[in-house]
Formats: C-alpha cells, sequence, structure tokens
C-alpha cells in the first residue's frame, strides 16, 4: 500500500493539519505532494479579493489568521476594492501579490497607494490582460517600482493595443524570473539590475530579451527562451559568462552560423536543449560536431526537429545524455560515429539507428521512438543489429508519441535475437499480446513497464507468464477486450505494482480484477 | 434493535447494528436516500473494503457510536493534531499498511471522524521531519528534476513561519 495512491484530497487533508513550515518541507517530497501542498498553502494563507467581500467586511475583521498572499482579480473597482485592501493594511504585511486582470496603470496606482506592502513583498505574479479591462489611462509613459525584497517574479502579458507604457521594476534582489510578452512590442517590463538572477525563462513574440534584461546578467546559472518571432538575436549570449543550462525553442529552423557561434559562447554549458517547432516547413541544418566541441563540458544535449550534418567524428568527454528527437542526417549516405566515454543513456528515432556507431561507449539506456514504424520492422531491421553491436544496453524503452488508439497492434514474429536487456519499457503503444509470448524467450529481462499502452488480446486469450520477470510495473495500461476477468500477464513472483487505479478504472478495474491479479 | 448485513470483496458476511453501520455516510445514504431495504436479509455489498479492515473500523464505530457531531471545520481555528484521544491512539497503533487500508476504506465508507483521525495520526508522522525523512518513512520516490527543489523552495518561501 502506498501512500501516493490515495486520492489527491486525502494528501491535501493530512497536509493541511500541519503547520505551514511542515508543509513548506513536504513541498518538497514528490510532484504529487508539491501539488496537494499548494492547494493546502494557497487555502491557509493566500487571500482572494473581490468585490463580494465588500459585503462581508467583517469576516475578514474578525478573522485571526496572517494572510501572507493576497490575490486580486482585476481593479476597475477602484474605490470598493480600497476599502477591502484598506482593512488588510492594516491587519497583515503579505510577502506575495497575485494580480490578474490589469493593466499597467492599475499596478502604478496599487504601487503608489500601499507603497509599505511592496517594501516587503517576495513573490510577485502580474497578469495583465487588455480584452477585458477598461483603460485607465493616468498621463504618464513610464512607471517605476522599488521591490527591494523581490525574489521570484513571474510576469505574463496579454495584450494587443497599444500600451506604450514601460515598466521599470528596481528589484536588485531578485533570483528568478519568469517573463511571457505579447502581441503589444510597445509595453516593456525593463529589469536594470539583474545581477542576482540565477534563473530566467521567457517566452518572447515581440520583444527581444534585452528589452527586459537590461542590466548584466552575471549570475544567470539557467535559461529557458521560447521565440515565437522570427528575427531573434542571440549575441547576448556573450554576456552571460556562468550560464550552466539553456534551453532553446525557436519557431523555424533558420540556424546561423552566428546562432551557433552565441551559443557556443556560453563555454560552460552543460545542458542544451534546442527545438524547432515548426519543423514541417523549416528545418535547420546544425552540425554536431561544432557543438560537441565548442561545448566541452556538455553533459545533456538534446535536439528536436533539426538536420544534423557531420563533417567529422564527433567527439564529447563529458556527454552522458543525448537525445535526437524528430531528427534526420543532412546527406542520407553518412553515418554518426560518436565517440563519448561517459554516455549512459541515448534516445534515437528508429531511422537513424542503423547509421549511428558510438565508439568506446557504455551507453545503458536505449530510447528508441519508433516514429511510423511498426515494432516488427524496428526489431528485424534496425533494433537488433544496433543492439548486437553495442552490447552494454541494459534498459530499453521503447515509445511512440504519435500513439493513437486506432493503430493496428504491435508484435514481433519468431525472433531468434535475445538481448541482454534487464528493464524494458513501453510507452504509448499498441501491443498485441503476441509480444509477450516473445519476451518470454530474453532471459535477462527482470523489469517489465508498461506506460499508456494497449494491449491487444482476444477471447481465448492464455495469460502470458514471464518467468524472469521480477517487478511489472502497469499505468494508464487498457485491454482492447474489457471482458478479461485476469491481467494476461503474470511475473514470477507477482510483485507488481500498479498506478493511477481510477483511470485503470475505465477498462474494468474492479474487484473480480483485483483477484484476478492478485497472487 | 435493528441489525443490517455488509458483505465484503472478499465475501464475508458481517450483521451489524443499523445505528453502527450509519457511523458510515455512505451506507446511511444508502439507506435513508435511495431507499435500500436490509430487513428483507440481502447483504449490502461493500466492494472495496477488506474482510480484516471491516471488522477493525466496525470496532471503531462501535466505540464511536454515541460521539456527538463534531463541531463545524472552522478554517480559522488553529488546526490541533494532539487531541487524538488515547482510545484512537491505541487503536491506530497498527502497521503502516493497515493504517493505509483503513484510512481508504475510511474514505470509501465516508467516515468523516475516523478519516480525520488517521490524518491526524499520519501527519504526526510527518511533522518535523524533512523531505528526505519524509520520502524514507512512507517509500515515496522523489520525482523532481535536479534543480526543482530550489524552485519550488524559492516560490514558496513567502509563507514560511519566522520567528
Amino acid at each position: 500500500m502506498d501512500l501516493n495512491l490515495f486520492p489527491i484530497e486525502i494528501l491535501e487533508e493530512i497536509l493541511s493539519w500541519l503547520s505551514l513550515n511542515d508543509v513548506l518541507k513536504a513541498s518538497l517530497v514528490c510532484h504529487r505532494w508539491n501539488g496537494a501542498a499548494g492547494t493546502v498553502i494557497a487555502r491557509k494563507c493566500c487571500l482572494r479579493i473581490d468585490n463580494s467581500m465588500l459585503a462581508h467586511q467583517e469576516v475578514l475583521s474578525n478573522s485571526g489568521r496572517n494572510y501572507y498572499a493576497i490575490s486580486i482579480n482585476a481593479m476597475d473597482s477602484w474605490v470598493q476594492l480600497r476599502i477591502i485592501l484598506d482593512l488588510c493594511a492594516a491587519k497583515f504585511t503579505p510577502r506575495k501579490f497575485e494580480l490578474t486582470g490589469i493593466l499597467e496603470d492599475h499596478l502604478d496606482r496599487f504601487y503608489q497607494t500601499y507603497r509599505d506592502w511592496f517594501a516587503h513583498v517576495e513573490c510577485l505574479q502580474i497578469e495583465l490582460d487588455d480584452r477585458f479591462t477598461d483603460y485607465l489611462v493616468c498621463g504618464q509613459a513610464d512607471y517605476r517600482l522599488c521591490l527591494p525584497k523581490l525574489r521570484h517574479l513571474r510576469w505574463r502579458e496579454c495584450l494587443y493595443g497599444a500600451g506604450e507604457k514601460t515598466v521599470t521594476m528596481e528589484a536588485p534582489n531578485l533570483k528568478s524570473a519568469i517573463v511571457e510578452d505579447s502581441l503589444d512590442a510597445t509595453a516593456i517590463l525593463r529589469l536594470p539590475t539583474c545581477d542576482k538572477l540565477t534563473e530566467i525563462k521567457s517566452m518572447l513574440y515581440t520583444k527581444h530579451f534585452t528589452d527586459t534584461f537590461t542590466g548584466t546578467l552575471s549570475s544567470l546559472r539557467k535559461l529557458v527562451l521560447d521565440f515565437a518571432n522570427e528575427n531573434y538575436d542571440l549575441s547576448f549570449f556573450a554576456q552571460l559568462p556562468n550560464l550552466r543550462w539553456l534551453e532553446l525553442s525557436i519557431y523555424f529552423g533558420e540556424m546561423t552560423w552566428k546562432h551557433l557561434q552565441a551559443i557556443c559562447g556560453c563555454g560552460l554549458l552543460e545542458s542544451l536543449r534546442i527545438c524547432v517547432k515548426d519543423s514541417v516547413n523549416r528545418r535547420g541544418a546544425l552540425n554536431l560536431a561544432t557543438i560537441c566541441n565548442g561545448l566541452p563540458k556538455l553533459e545533456q544535449l538534446e535536439l528536436a526537429g533539426l538536420d544534423l550534418i557531420f563533417s567529422d567524428p564527433v567527439r564529447s568527454e563529458n556527454l552522458k545524455i543525448l537525445k535526437l528527437k524528430d531528427v534526420n542526417f543532412w546527406d542520407s549516405e553518412c553515418t554518426l560515429n560518436l565517440t563519448a566515454p561517459a554516455l549512459e543513456s541515448l534516445s534515437l528515432p528508429v531511422g537513424v539507428l542503423s547509421k549511428t556507431f558510438l565508439e568506446k561507449n557504455g551507453v545503458s539506456k536505449l530510447f528508441v521512438d519508433l516514429g511510423a514504424r511498426n515494432l516488427e520492422e524496428t526489431f528485424k531491421m534496425y533494433l537488433s543489429a544496433f543492439l548486437l553491436q553495442h552490447d552494454t544496453v541494459r534498459e530499453l524503452i521503447i515509445l511512440n508519441p504519435n500513439y493513437k488508439s486506432s493503430i493496428v497492434f504491435n508484435t514481433i514474429h519468431d525472433h531468434d535475437f535475445v538481448p541482454h536487456i534487464e528493464k524494458l519499457q513501453l510507452r504509448t503503444l499498441c501491443v498485441n499480446i503476441d509480444f509477450f509470448q516473445q519476451i518470454s524467450k530474453w532471459k535477462t529481462l527482470k523489469h517489465l513497464s508498461l506506460v499508456g499502452c494497449t494491449i491487444g488480446c482476444h477471447e481465448a486469450v492464455e495469460t502470458v507468464h514471464l518467468d524472469n520477470v521480477t517487478t511489472l510495473h502497469v499505468d494508464c495500461v487498457k485491454l482492447s477486450n474489457s471482458q478479461l476477468v485476469r491481467f494476461p500477464i503474470t511475473v514470477a513472483n507477482g510483485l507488481k505494482k500498479w498506478r493511477r487505479r481510477r483511470r485503470l478504472l475505465v477498462i474494468g478495474w474492479g474487484r473480480r480484477w483485483c483477484l484476478g491479479v492478485q497472487i | 434493535m435493528s441489525t443490517i448485513k455488509l458483505e465484503t470483496s472478499d465475501g464475508v458476511k458481517f450483521t451489524v447494528k443499523t445505528q453502527v453501520a450509519k457511523c458510515s455516510g455512505t451506507i446511511r445514504t444508502m439507506l435513508e436516500d435511495i431507499g435500500i431495504n436490509p430487513q428483507d436479509g440481502e447483504a449490502i455489498p461493500l466492494s472495496n473494503v477488506h474482510s480484516t479492515i471491516l471488522q477493525k473500523i466496525l470496532v471503531w464505530a462501535e466505540h464511536h457510536v454515541d460521539d456527538p457531531e463534531p463541531p463545524r471545520d472552522d478554517a480559522d481555528a488553529a488546526k490541533r493534531t494532539d487531541d487524538i484521544c488515547s482510545w484512537d491512539e491505541d487503536f491506530l497503533k497498527v502497521d503502516q499498511r493497515t493504517l493505509f487500508d483503513v484510512m481508504l476504506a475510511a474514505n470509501y465508507l465516508d467516515m468523516k471522524q475516523l478519516i480525520a483521525v488517521c490524518c491526524k495520526t499520519v501527519a504526526n508522522m510527518i511533522k518535523g521531519k524533512t523531505a528526505d525523512q519524509i520520502r524514507k518513512t512512507f517509500n515515496i520516490e522523489n520525482d523532481f528534476p535536479p534543480g526543482d527543489e530550489d524552485k519550488i523552495r524559492l516560490r514558496n518561501q513567502f509563507c514560511e513561519e519566522r520567528r
């Protein structure tokens, strides 16, 4: 019995009995706990202000609670809002503001009226939105906010009109910022002091990165950039001496030499991800050797939606994880000869498996993206040969991101090849039960994991028994035949891990089914 | 005194005083709103509860059957976890698995008081522990990518109780 199999409400109920400091520690346990802790924190110390509170002022004034966060949606009816805010100002000092559905002018008016609050605020979330808001014109075009204690900023814009306002935030202690700009290129957020910023995530439609981050970014370690406009400029990378982690999403695959040089200028990079989103129309071509030579400390590299060029054999001393997703080799004749002694995990589309050769490697984990191919073809034409050549692989993960439940069921037929795989995971695949019959010949297989799969089985199906497998992990798995009482796969000593039972309900998880799988 | 029959997932039948069975919101609803008539001797199926757990839960319900209605949940009141009565404390001195099974069954049976006391017990197991100690206690895998913990810490810091 696992605490994480409980409905989330129970976990929330448990956490609600703890002090805030204990809830904070609980939020660091895992994703699920973090979600539950977020709800509990919001319930315990966040105050959502709206106009309906006007009628219940005494509730607020009698409350003995200390609210650390205040959230306000829309500030159109300022006179009414002020009555409540004055009440709050007399009672507590919030450290976080969530302001949504406002414009720059509203923000400035709020700031001017409650300056004391802003001297203490540590966390600020602002969503500007001009779709439902009446324009409030205060005349000024430049606003300056002083936020001495601000550590975390989230700024989102949804502006269509001409805002023509600049908001400058003096936030010398800012550590992390998330900034999403909008179609209104004239509304600008400016952060002149950035030297304590360690992490930035930014999505840019119309503006440039340097419009917002005007100061020096000497401490920046992690940068996640998403460009939706075509004319992006990466020359500011030269001013990021401490950058270790870079994620770059671009719409068009035009990776120029200049861009590549800019990326290679960040010589301390340990993790790099480049994703071309519109890879159907315009793919970019990238020389893998240039990246690997230019970034000697690189441990993680992920490339998606690009074509790769190889002029020379590629060598990378520290590379541990290489992910190539939706990539083609520029020249269909050429092969990837990679020397990466530290490589542990490799992720490839099926198509390039036969053209990839690893020298002196100890790669133990292989992710294979099926794409449009089926399992039979994959095993016969590509995978068997690759696994023979690279016999250090112990963990094999086969996935099909374009999974649709209508796809024909995959299987492999009489196959003599037996790989030395200890862990096999199938993700988002339609697999015929016959496939598992084949797998029962894999004597080294210990762990089998099925995630988001549909297993094809007919009426008279016989249960497949996997003698060597000690753990079977089943997560969101459907059976094509919902009448089945027993799960059609059994393993050595019956050790199983089930997750997300509620989804399994769809396929008849119930008492009978439970009995069928309990050994 | 009227009794009703309950049938657990493993097919065991229990004969229970109606009043005790009504500690469960689920059974109460079945009897009162849906109008299942237990007099005709047919057992109410509880397909999510095993007999060993129901046995335990019935002991609890028997003991608490005359408890007054709990006061309405007041969100402003400071929540205490040190007010578990000693009988309940002894009752819940069981291994983690049983405790969780009882909790899950109590949730299914909609027994608010029992859920609350179980939650308090688990909360007491969490209290004062670091994230790592909590993971060890409940055998939970840390599924955060490196760096994410710092991010969460930074974002939630605003609600830290500072002395």
